[in-house]
């Protein structure tokens, strides 16, 4: 399978005045084409920091990341908020990537009106974010992601603001949409349930400065379960306990 | 009037009597208010009838009225009304588009704006009256002395406090902006102006007010027209009526900006 992503031994490190904090050591990783892959780690070891060099707003120290052969492929960032702009309806919030890009064409505008009614927003198209729920922004969201035709999608805890209701069924909204839309996608995540229902192959990374412990392929039986449904297999409780003890193990050894 | 018979307040239910309350209340304060308007009005008029205090000092209500018809008859009320208000619009709008202007500027290039931060902080709390005999020195005595007057009361305030709402706007807002291809422009354009619409207009609110302020010191200074000229002049050759009748005029112009500024903060306020 074609790689879409290689990231090289990348370290990286903040800088203050009192000095220096090495955020990532040396992480090598490859994402296959279509692939969905989590990330997993202790809070405050660098996930986010990792998603803004594969993204391109910061710079690594060291090491390569390459993108399938290219210089630059098109990635999609959906942040921990849907940060909907309020002064805008769901239609100019979901063009709002097109528009800086001055990709605001009519075929543009048509796709827009296509993903909106295929999930569930067109009634609400000229409603402004305030009167959506937690489930509709973060869709909306997602549709404004979505439109800039990413390869590679690059999720940051994106349910981490919904209560957990939502969140199940957001999941569940988004995984199908990823997929249904072939994308690759990353998803950093703190949730080991989460994690383990929605990737193909979970990264586990250790605390500050995060280092690739294992990574580990999610294979169950049931190849087209969906997100909630693998919640109750019989695979889903071995996975979650091996996943809980790296993760402890490695606080353990740290 | 409703008032010959009481509503009875026992047989009504719990949200009739909250409504009744609440109705209540807010006449009771309808009513002080112009109780208290006019309980002042009466006693100087009565005070002043009675020459309990002079009323060549003081003035009184009716005196101020009389003033005030004879000084609409023959125009001179409505072009000293006229000239403060054009200075007091003209440095309001020039206010509101600079102080725009330079905060986007200072936020656009962040060196240069915590270079000038210190400047900006000291000008903003010198007392601007001080400046004013220089305005006279360097601009004159006309209409442009008075607009930088009361524009010097404003735009130093207004800069700073729009810039620092810039600089308060959520870093993950502005990420968002980078992640969908935008650049530092965008940021300004898409996020920030749109954003601190409602600071903009509050801050109107308060610059209007300021404008005034200055316009009003420029005038007492350098001017040989508006109220502020009217309020120097008149207590110079002791025609108190025209000082107490330009000070009441002042007080309906300062609350009718207000009240304008805040209809349209009120119309645009509702589709943020």
């Amino acid at each position: 399978m074609q790689s879409i992503l290689t990231l090289q031994e990348i370290c990286y490190s903040y800088h203050t005045l009192q000095k220096e904090v090495p955020a990532i050591q040396k992480i090598s990783f490859d994402l296959h084409q279509g692939e969905f892959l989590s990330i997993i780690g202790p809070s405050g070891c660098g996930k986010s920091t990792l998603l803004n060099l594969i993204c391109r707003l910061q710079k690594p120290d060291s090491g390569e990341i390459f993108y399938r052969g290219k210089e630059d492929i098109p990635i999609g960032y959906m942040l921990q908020r849907d940060h909907l702009l309020e002064w805008r309806t769901v239609t100019q919030n979901v063009l709002l990537g097109l528009e800086m890009q001055k990709k605001d064409t009519k075929e543009a505008r048509e796709k827009a009106e296509d993903l909106l009614k295929t999930y569930q927003l067109w009634e609400f198209r000229d409603a402004y974010p305030r009167q959506l729920s937690g489930g509709m922004r973060q869709r909306a969201a997602l549709i404004r992601t979505l439109l800039m035709d990413p390869d590679l999608l690059l999720l940051d805890e994106p349910f981490s603001a919904l209560d957990y209701q939502t969140r199940l069924s957001v999941s569940d909204d988004i995984y199908r949409i990823i997929r249904k839309e072939g994308k690759s996608a990353i998803l950093v995540t703190h949730d080991i349930s989460e994690a383990i229902s929605m990737s193909d192959r979970v990264l586990i990374l250790s605390a500050c400065p995060a280092r690739v412990l294992t990574c580990i392929p999610m294979l169950f039986a049931d190849r087209q379960a969906a997100p909630l449904e693998k919640r109750s297999l019989p695979e889903f409780n071995e996975y979650f306990n091996r996943i809980w003890r790296e993760l402890h193990e490695a606080k353990q050894t740290a | 009037m409703k008032q010959n018979r009481p509503p009875d307040r026992t047989s009504m239910t719990r949200q009739e009597q909250y409504i009744y309350d609440h109705q209540r209340r807010k006449r009771r304060i309808t009513v002080w208010k112009l109780a208290i308007l006019l309980v002042f009005l009466a006693q100087w008029e009565l005070t002043t009838r009675f020459d309990l205090v002079n009323s060549f000092i003081f003035s009184s209500p009716s005196r101020i009225l009389n003033t005030c018809i004879e000084m609409a008859q023959n125009g001179q009320l409505f072009f000293h009304i006229g000239i403060t208000l054009g200075e007091t619009l003209v440095s309001f709008f020039l206010v509101t588009v600079i102080s725009i202007l330079a905060s986007m500027l200072l936020w656009y290039f962040t060196t240069a704006s915590e270079v000038f931060e210190p400047y900006l902080v000291i000008l903003n709390s010198l007392p601007k009256s001080a400046l004013a005999p220089l305005f006279i020195v360097w601009f004159g005595t006309g209409f442009k002395t008075i607009v930088i007057a009361g524009m010097s009361v404003a735009i130093f305030g207004s800069v700073i406090s729009l810039y620092q709402y810039f600089r308060q706007t959520d870093p993950e807002l502005i990420k968002l902006i980078y992640t969908l291809g935008g650049g530092r422009r965008h940021v300004l354009t898409k996020v920030l102006l749109p954003g601190s619409l409602p600071a903009i207009l509050s801050g109107m609110k308060v610059n209007i007010g300021l404008c005034l302020v200055g316009v009003v010191i420029g005038e007492f200074l350098a001017a040989r027209q508006g109220l502020g000229y009217l309020i120097i002049y008149g207590s110079q050759v002791f025609k108190l009526d025209w000082v107490l009748m330009s000070i009441f005029i002042l007080c309906m112009i300062a609350m009718g900006l207000y009240k304008g500024v805040e209809e349209v903060e009120k119309r645009y306020s509702v589709k943020v």
